[in-house]
């Protein structure tokens, strides 16, 4: 079972949200402009919603064999990264149909990738490794992928927020690392303005979260087996 | 060293018992603001300062009543768990079989499962495949070998189970209480192989309520 077949696909709903609220998106036909968005936000939430129970629902071999915890959270990345590609691949189909042509960034599209990749494994190991100490921790994850559509730049640039809101709330909505690696990921394919400044602050924390996190699952590895 | 296979110094693991405090996040949460009356948890030592050597090439059996740390004991020299205190040095590949339903995947089939385990062990694929006919034959359940092991009987669990950890050459065969479920005519044959991997030069540990095994 992959990212591709949940149901009420969040893609519909960010195609009806970006009409909706009438996204200016410079002269890029919309489906692309959210499909770029997409395509990192869908490999993001679908490691975030995994992970929460990945190691729970692998308690029996967790008990019995001995192996590094951390290959379970990091299957799930792999099994993800294949539909990440394919929607990279949809992306590429829909600017063919559009006639659409890649801006020259694009070479730094792989970049973006890798942050994407980074940080979702980042939340992806906190998840796993906090569901252990935590077990209602599981359902709390629903609502975070809930919640972070809305708070990342999937259906809308994130210049509507830094033009809209003060400072402040733009600083913290920057400190969320899909802000940033969406932000760039689009500005590789379409091209246009570079994205914010605030946008290292996305990347520091990506790999902050990515870092730590492995520390906090390298010392729950330890009570891992006693405690699951 | 050399032929030290096992050597433990002073290991104790520490376990708490009793409700343990917050497994949630909600009971966390109502700790911190004291919500909860106090719970009742204790500190538990399943081990204490264990101290034993084991020389390669032998085979010994461990006994002792329910709850004395004999699969702890096990759990922590497979590096399931980790010790609260001292220290173990291993010398060689270890496979282990734990208590029922060792470390197999449920929906995959017997053969898959013999691959995933040959891997987890750290073994090629090669080296698996030439050892698995042999795996199979010993176990004794050719007929379910693509049968998902979640629909075995215990026994058959057990029979394959053994089988891969028995041939997957293991430096260090570590076997918990497991062939219980096993019939006679089973159980003497793992002894066989047991006695057999041990005149090879390989160590073997096992666990057992049956003082005629040991
Ligand atoms: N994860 C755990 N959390 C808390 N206590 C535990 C845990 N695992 C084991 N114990 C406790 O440690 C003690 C030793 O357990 P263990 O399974 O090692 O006993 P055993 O010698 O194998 O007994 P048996 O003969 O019944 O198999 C028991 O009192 C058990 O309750
Ligand atoms: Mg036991």
């Amino acid at each position: 079972m992959g990212i591709l077949s949940t149901d009420s696909h969040p893609l519909i709903f960010v195609l009806i949200f970006g009409r909706a609220i009438g996204v200016e998106t410079g002269g890029v036909p919309y489906p692309i402009f959210a499909l770029c968005g997409m395509s990192c936000w869908t490999y993001f939430s679908f490691l975030m919603g995994q992970s929460g129970s990945s190691i729970i629902a692998a308690q029996n071999m967790i008990k019995k064999i001995y192996f590094p915890r951390l290959i379970i959270p990091l299957s799930k990345a792999v099994v993800g990264f294949i539909d990440y590609l394919i929607i990279i691949a949809l992306l590429a189909i829909l600017m063919i149909y559009y006639q659409f042509l890649p801006s020259p960034n694009i070479i730094f599209a792989p970049i973006f990738i890798l942050i994407t990749i980074i940080s979702a494994l980042g939340v992806g190991i906190w998840l796993s490794a906090l569901t252990v100490r935590y077990r209602d921790f599981q359902h709390v994850v629903p609502f975070l992928v809930q919640f972070g559509l809305y708070a990342s730049p999937v259906a809308f640039p994130a210049e509507l927020i830094i033009q809209r809101f003060p400072p402040w709330l733009s600083f913290l909505y920057y400190l969320n690392p899909m802000a940033g690696v969406i932000e760039g990921f689009r500005w590789s394919v379409i091209g246009g303005a570079l994205p914010h400044h605030y946008s290292y602050l996305s990347f520091i924390m990506a790999f902050l979260l990515f870092s730590f996190g492995i520390l906090y699952f390298k010392r729950m590895e330890r009570v891992m087996a006693d405690i699951v | 060293m050399g032929d030290i296979a096992i050597s433990v110094e002073n290991l104790s693991k520490k376990f708490l018992i009793g409700k343990v405090k917050s497994t949630s996040l909600r009971e966390s949460l109502m700790n911190l603001f004291n919500l909860v009356e106090k719970t009742n948890q204790q500190d538990f030592w399943a081990l204490k300062d264990i101290n034993f050597e084991i020389e390669k090439g032998e085979a010994v059996g461990i006994i002792g009543r329910n709850g004395a740390g004999k699969s702890t004991l096990l759990k922590v020299l497979s590096r399931i768990t980790y010790p609260t205190q001292g220290r173990i040095t291993i010398d060689g590949r270890v496979s282990s079989l734990l208590e029922v339903g060792t470390g197999f995947h449920p929906e995959l089939t017997g053969k898959e499962n013999i691959f995933l385990n040959g891997t987890i062990l750290g073994m090629s694929r090669k080296e698996i495949k030439s050892k698995y006919d042999e795996i199979v034959a010993f176990s004794g359940i050719e007929k379910f070998i693509n049968t998902p092991v979640k629909h075995y009987s215990s026994g058959m669990y057990v029979r394959l189970a053994f089988s891969v950890a028995a041939h997957l050459e293991p430096e260090i065969l570590i076997i918990d209480e497991v062939l219980a479920v096993g019939d006679a005519e089973f159980q003497k044959k793992c002894l066989g192989k047991m006695g057999e991997v041990a005149g090879k030069g390989r160590t073997v540990l096992f666990v057992s309520h049956n003082l005629l095994q040991i």
